[in-house]
């Protein structure tokens, strides 16, 4: 089985990107049974230029002028030749063993298209309390018990850090990318925080009759866990966070957000500002204020089906 | 493979055993090619003596003295002989491929260790929407896409009527409870609508390495829904329901229920009377009373958990 590992990038951390060349060059399995595509989504300074990839045999490198993960993505998926493609981003270092375990499980389960493993921070940071259920949001993530099933769900969705797919399944993704424009709306673009083309692509592998899997021997790390760890970051991505899952929902299945009732709202913000919740009220606003937003759009036909 | 229904039942009633033995007698799978297990959980007019059997050549028939459904369901399982097992309520009428549906299923998905469909209504009824969220809970329940998963979530939980599982992991089950009291105790038993046993024996089929699932080709007729239907049934059973959920999930995972705000438990509350809301309210009701009443149970240790591990 040939895999392919995809990297995507626009302008890189030296350091990060660094890294993640360094665990690719530590993989287990040799150089003849993988390729490296490099997709340059238009750095100021070209990778190409910029890093060393002589290590590797077989390295390609694409240049994608538009700009955004959907779209750079799509692009990867269609230069790559081999039958597995492993998604990588240019923050996730993977573990040395991972090709390895992605090619074994993708043998072990031909019912499955889609998956992807454990997101660790490399410091073994404890996040506080309160930053417990949006985790997984900024791509901390920890698998303690394979997860398979064949439902649009987030528990058993990879994410798109060292997500592993199978190319039939991704060609599919990268056609529907270039023929509607819908889809790649969904993926980040420059500073916006939109962030559901994963899913998007995971759940792709389901339409198609294949399940999707998390497994706990599959381990990457995340290199900008640390940085994203605070009140600020959180509470601005979980703006984007639930306008792009809504967004995802409305434009797959259908599903108008449901209100949230003015009354309860306000009622449990009391709430937590006389408590002195100050997280959790900023929290809760955003995703009232992107609920809101959201269903105008929709309401004013400015998201198409 | 080998194929044993499972019947059991206590003091069924008789059209509805009829209809349910006639559904049986009607399989385009032969009754040739399964065994039928009739377990009678101590009626007070044997069931043996009451209904027809002749029509299968392979019955077995056994009396089950202890009252319960998880007891009964035990016996069913302790003395079939096939690989694959179907269960079959007293009153779940299965529709003419069910069986031979499933042991196609079985052979094409050996990975798949308890699966079910959909539990339709005989007469077609249309419920009011205000009980669209609580169908499911009084066993109606339509599959338009096959779900097959993993995870321990009723969305791929096969129910009860027409489970269809395989011997070894409903054997297992079986000693589970025998060893294991708690587990019992989730079971139905006389007046009290207490009801995850048939959830807890789906997830012992993900506990051994297997996955649950539920087919959209597999279809029976829970003849018990239009009586169901109303609010006082309803109400009543989402108490228990609440209750046994809950105790599922403390007993198997360690959950503990989440406490429900009196705050906002009454303003709720309020917003329901002023809407008029009766049915809503009720339901509400039901479920902070249960929730209370589970959480301190637990808290006075009156709920062991058991051990982990298969």
């Amino acid at each position: 089985m040939l895999v392919s590992v995809i990297i995507c990038s626009y302008n890189p951390k030296p350091d990060f990107f660094n890294q993640v060349l360094n665990s690719l060059q530590a993989q287990t399995i040799p150089y003849n049974q993988w390729e490296l595509v490099i997709i340059d989504n238009g750095s100021t300074i070209p990778i190409e230029k910029q890093y060393n990839t002589s290590w590797h045999p077989a390295v390609r490198y694409v240049i994608e002028p538009e700009l955004g993960v959907s779209v750079a993505r799509a692009r990867g998926i269609r230069e790559a030749k081999g039958d597995l493609l492993v998604m990588v981003d240019d923050d996730g270092p993977l573990f040395p063993n991972y090709i390895e375990e992605a090619i074994r499980i993708a043998e072990k389960h031909p019912q499955i298209g889609c998956f992807g493993g454990n997101q660790l921070s490399i410091t073994h940071i404890q996040p506080p309390k309160q930053y417990h259920p949006y985790l997984e949001m900024i791509g901390y993530r920890r698998v303690n018990k394979a997860r398979i099933s064949n439902m649009y769900r987030w528990d058993t969705t990879p994410a798109g850090a060292g997500m592993v797919a199978r190319t039939a399944i991704a060609t599919f993704y990268a056609d529907a990318v270039f023929n509607r424009k819908q889809h790649a709306a969904l993926g980040r673009r420059g500073n916006s925080l939109m962030s559901s083309q994963d899913i998007d692509l995971a759940y792709n592998a389901i339409d198609q009759g294949y399940m999707n899997g998390v497994f706990p021997e599959l381990k990457i790390y995340h290199l900008s866990i640390e940085e994203h760890l605070n009140d600020d970051y959180l509470i601005k991505r979980r703006y984007h966070n639930v306008y792009s899952s809504l967004m995802l929902n409305f434009i797959r299945f259908g599903e108008k957000p449901k209100r949230i009732p003015r009354s309860t709202y306000w009622f449990n913000q009391l709430h937590r500002f006389i408590k002195g919740e100050r997280f959790e009220y900023n929290m809760q606003k955003m995703v009232y204020q992107a609920t809101h937003k959201l269903r105008e759009e929709i309401i004013h036909g400015k998201i198409a089906r | 493979m080998t194929i044993s229904v499972i019947i059991f039942s206590h003091n069924p009633h008789p059209e509805r055993m009829n209809r349910v033995l006639d559904a049986l007698k009607n399989q385009e799978l032969s009754p040739a090619h399964w065994e039928l297990i009739m377990i009678d959980n101590l009626s007070d007019q044997a069931i043996e003596t009451q209904f027809d059997f002749s029509w299968h050549p392979n019955v077995k028939h056994f009396i089950e003295p202890n009252l319960g459904i998880s007891n009964a369901r035990s016996r069913g399982i302790r003395e079939a002989t096939g690989e694959l097992l179907v269960m079959v309520d007293d009153d779940a009428e299965l529709y003419p491929d069910y069986i031979r549906l499933a042991k196609s299923i079985a052979l094409e998905h050996p990975h798949i260790g308890c699966f079910g469909g959909s539990m339709l209504s005989a007469t077609s009824i249309k419920p009011p929407h205000k009980y669209a969220q609580y169908l499911e809970m009084i066993g109606f329940r339509t599959i338009h896409r096959n779900r097959i998963s993993n995870l321990y979530l009723w969305e791929s939980t096969p129910a009860g009527p027409g489970m269809v599982i395989y011997a070894h992991i409903a054997k297992h089950y079986a000693d589970k409870v025998d060893s294991e009291k708690q587990h019992a105790d989730l079971g139905r038993r006389g007046d009290s609508l207490m009801s995850s046993e048939d959830i807890d024996l789906a997830y012992h089929a993900i506990d051994m390495g297997y996955y649950n699932g539920l087919f959209a080709c597999l279809k029976l007729h829970h003849l018990t829904i239009e009586e169901h239907l109303n609010d006082e049934y309803m109400i009543r059973r989402r108490y228990y329901n609440v209750m046994s959920s809950h105790m599922l999930n403390y007993i198997r995972f360690n959950q503990m229920p989440n406490r429900i705000p009196r705050s906002s438990f009454y303003l709720t509350q309020s917003i329901n009377v002023l809407r008029r809301a009766h049915f809503e309210y009720q339901m509400k009701k039901m479920e902070y009373l249960a929730t209370r009443e589970i959480r301190k149970k637990i808290y006075r240790g009156e709920i062991p958990r058991v051990k982990k591990g298969v």
